[in-house]
């Protein structure tokens, strides 16, 4: 019976590994950060081509490209601009050509450094004047800026650990993330431990 | 005090064991849950800073409850534009952490805020802990403080899980129950997220725990006057913990009644037991309401009415038509049950599956934080084999349950009680606010008797594979654990 009980705890812990890992490695575009913007409702309705710019952003480090809320009424998405200033320098650009109503993805130049007081400007480029909405908030649009392409979670680890160790008080740092790891190892020992003596007993 | 500090050592050792486990985990909950992003957590946070600074309980009217220092915390660490908005990162760079320097390294006034909030009228048990926390901090700032006030739900979650590791000892027979019982409560992600953060519900669940306890104890060995102390004591400390530990009383009331009616030869003991049980309950009662009236000021039921103090703001019309006791019962009712052909629709979707169901799966932040909706109906197909086997369990032992009538009408009083007073409190929160009230850690109270359902899945596998399951359901309650703690780093940190 014991020898049973150790055998269906390894098929378990096995199958719960496989799990872990299925959802760590799971690969989607990943976050950058964002202006804190709600999707509240529609900031500016668009009638043909134009540009809408707002000011004193901050680009994180890591960008590769902004996700947007845009409606259209059914029609394909419009050709899309995004230029980012700022010094008075282009920091990024980029843009894209169509494709569904909705949250979109523009994809940027790499940034690799946060950038403090941007201007970020979209341009709207549609031949008719049909109308184009972009959503936020009051006067200000969502700006969700993402990483460069897809990340597995195991990808992104570094990054979560760093992420991990701010606002916390006087304890900061990546440690905290692998902390925590041992600890509840330590836990899982502990119940498995006392799981198989119980079982077996 | 020797036979207090003896205590632990007379537990079990693996109830001892146990209670580690659900300590470390809710430890490892309290690193991974951001600063305030446990529900309601700011305004515990109040509370305790409040009492901490000044000796007394926010109920100014109309007053700014929220410090100098509070309020600047809650903005370096990002929470207002994250809350309730799962796309949204507390601190992604230094530069954020820079603002939370600011404030970790030069606090603003502690003591600034006065006003009432909604954790204003709570009874101040678990708040004197935390406060006490809070002055014993070697930091001198909110969210060095916060680590140790947390740290005080974290050990609430090891006592939690001793009393739910006693309660299966009283009332099942196989040891290895006790323990499979209790670990799945130490692991359940809901107990354990609220377990690391600042909330009096962590002392609520250990009153509760506690009370089915002896309850427990009282059905299998009889009441006697020191048993009826405990149990005066156990509801003394509940009452101190929330209120919504009254919604318990009539339960364990009736409970105790019971315990009187079929003590048979050893009624005399029985009644003394109980009258002592009254008598502790009765002091406890008569010190929370002086407590209130002499040294906080407050009436003597604690109650300071959120809705009057809104009514004087803004009197809301809708807000002062009373509510029908049809309406009650309505909603009571749809909150757990499908609707009747004769009720009014209570609600949009199915609270039971809604609330209370994908909630104890998982729900996480201030309910901003969810697995995929796929999820969900996925653990039903773990959830629904584990409650047929622990119905074939109990179906088995019919006698027995037959037998023990008595004792699982008072589990089952209890538990009505508490179901009921969620729907109660919940129509008129909606009929005051508009704002929905219910939510999945409302029922964390009865953690022991998930742990007992949990036990007695694995029995209804009958005696072959009995241990094997057992094995298994402590496996998948950890991996439970795990990928909800997965989530809410993905969440935040993401």
């Amino acid at each position: 019976m014991s020898t049973r009980i150790g055998a269906v705890v390894a098929v378990a812990l096995v199958v719960v590994a496989a799990g872990v890992l299925l959802a760590l490695s799971d690969s989607k575009p990943r976050q950058a950060g964002s202006n804190y913007v709600p999707e509240v409702g529609p900031v500016v309705t668009v009638r043909g081509s134009d540009t809408r710019c707002q000011q004193g952003q901050v680009v994180p480090a890591d960008t590769g490209a902004l996700r947007l809320l845009v409606g259209t009424y059914g029609r394909e998405v419009p050709g899309l601009r995004v230029t980012v200033r700022a010094g008075g320098r282009t920091i990024t650009s980029g843009g894209l050509a169509g494709g569904p109503e909705g949250h979109v993805t523009v994809p940027l130049e790499r940034v690799d450094r946060r950038v403090d007081g941007a201007t970020v400007c979209v341009k709207v480029s549609e031949g008719r004047t049909a109308r184009t909405v972009l959503y936020g908030s009051g006067e200000l649009l969502r700006l969700e800026w993402l990483r460069p392409g897809s990340e597995t979670w195991l990808g992104l680890f570094g990054t979560v650990a760093h992420r991990f160790g701010f606002g916390r008080g006087s304890l900061v740092g990546a440690w905290l993330l692998a902390l925590a790891a041992l600890v509840l190892a330590g836990a899982w020992a502990l119940a498995l431990r006392l799981t198989l003596g119980q079982l077996r007993g | 005090m020797r036979r207090l500090t003896g205590l632990p050592g007379r537990l079990p050792a693996a109830a001892r064991w146990c209670a580690l486990v659900a300590f470390l985990n809710a430890f490892v909950w309290m690193i991974v849950t951001p600063p305030f992003q446990v529900p309601d957590e700011t305004s515990h946070v109040v509370y305790i800073q409040h009492l901490a600074e000044t000796g007394k309980i926010p109920l100014k009217k109309g007053g700014d409850p929220f410090s100098a220092e509070l309020h600047a915390a809650v903005e370096a660490v990002h929470f207002p534009q994250v809350v309730g908005r799962p796309r949204d990162r507390p601190l992604l760079s230094e530069a954020d952490q820079r603002g939370v320097d600011a404030v970790v390294d030069d606090p603003p006034d502690p003591t600034t805020g006065s006003g009432w909030i909604e954790s204003s009228s709570q009874p101040p048990l678990y708040y004197v802990a935390g406060a006490a926390a809070y002055l014993v901090s070697p930091w001198q700032d909110l969210l060095d403080r916060l680590w140790l006030m947390r740290l005080v739900s974290a050990l609430l979650a090891a006592v939690t899980t001793v009393f739910t590791f006693l309660f299966l000892r009283e009332v099942l027979s196989e040891p290895w129950t006790w323990t499979v019982g209790a670990l799945a409560v130490a692991f359940q992600p809901l107990f354990g997220f609220m377990s690391g953060g600042v909330h009096p519900d962590t002392l609520l669940c250990t009153a509760s725990a506690a009370l089915l306890f002896v309850l427990a104890r009282g059905f299998r060995r009889g009441l006697t006057p020191r048993l009826g102390v405990a149990l005066g004591v156990v509801l003394g400390v509940g009452l101190f913990a929330k209120l919504n530990f009254q919604a318990l009383l009539p339960g364990a009331l009736f409970g105790l009644a019971l315990l009187v009616w079929r003590a048979g030869p050893a009624r005399g003991a029985a009644l003394r037991g109980a009258a002592a049980a009254l008598g502790v309950l009765v002091a406890a009662v008569a010190l929370f309401a002086s407590v209130n009236v002499l040294v906080f000021d407050r009436p003597a039921s604690g109650r300071v009415s959120g809705t009057a103090v809104r009514a004087a703001g803004a009197p809301d019309p809708a807000a002062l038509a009373p509510i029908t006791h049809a309406e009650q019962l309505s909603y009571t009712w749809q909150l757990y049950l499908p609707k009747l052909p004769f009720m009014n629709d209570q609600f949009d979707g199915y609270p039971l599956w809604d609330t209370f169901y994908k909630g104890t799966i998982g729900r996480f932040g201030w309910l901003d934080t969810s697995f995929h909706w796929q999820i969900y109906s996925l653990t039903l197909l773990v959830v629904l084999p584990l409650v047929a086997l622990c119905l074939a369990a109990l179906w088995r032992r019919r006698l027995v349950v037959r037998q023990r009538w008595a004792e699982l009408l008072s589990y089952a009083a209890i538990a009505a009680g508490l179901m009921v007073s969620i729907g109660l409190l919940g129509v008129s929160y909606r009929h005051n606010t508009g704002f929905v009230f219910e939510q999945a850690r409302y029922l964390l109270p009865l953690l022991p008797l998930y742990g007992a359902g949990v036990a007695l899945a694995a029995r209804g596998a009958g005696a072959r594979l009995e241990r094997p399951l057992a094995a298994v359901i402590v496996v998948l309650a950890m991996a439970h654990g795990l990928f909800a703690q997965l989530l809410v780093i993905s969440r935040f940190y993401g």
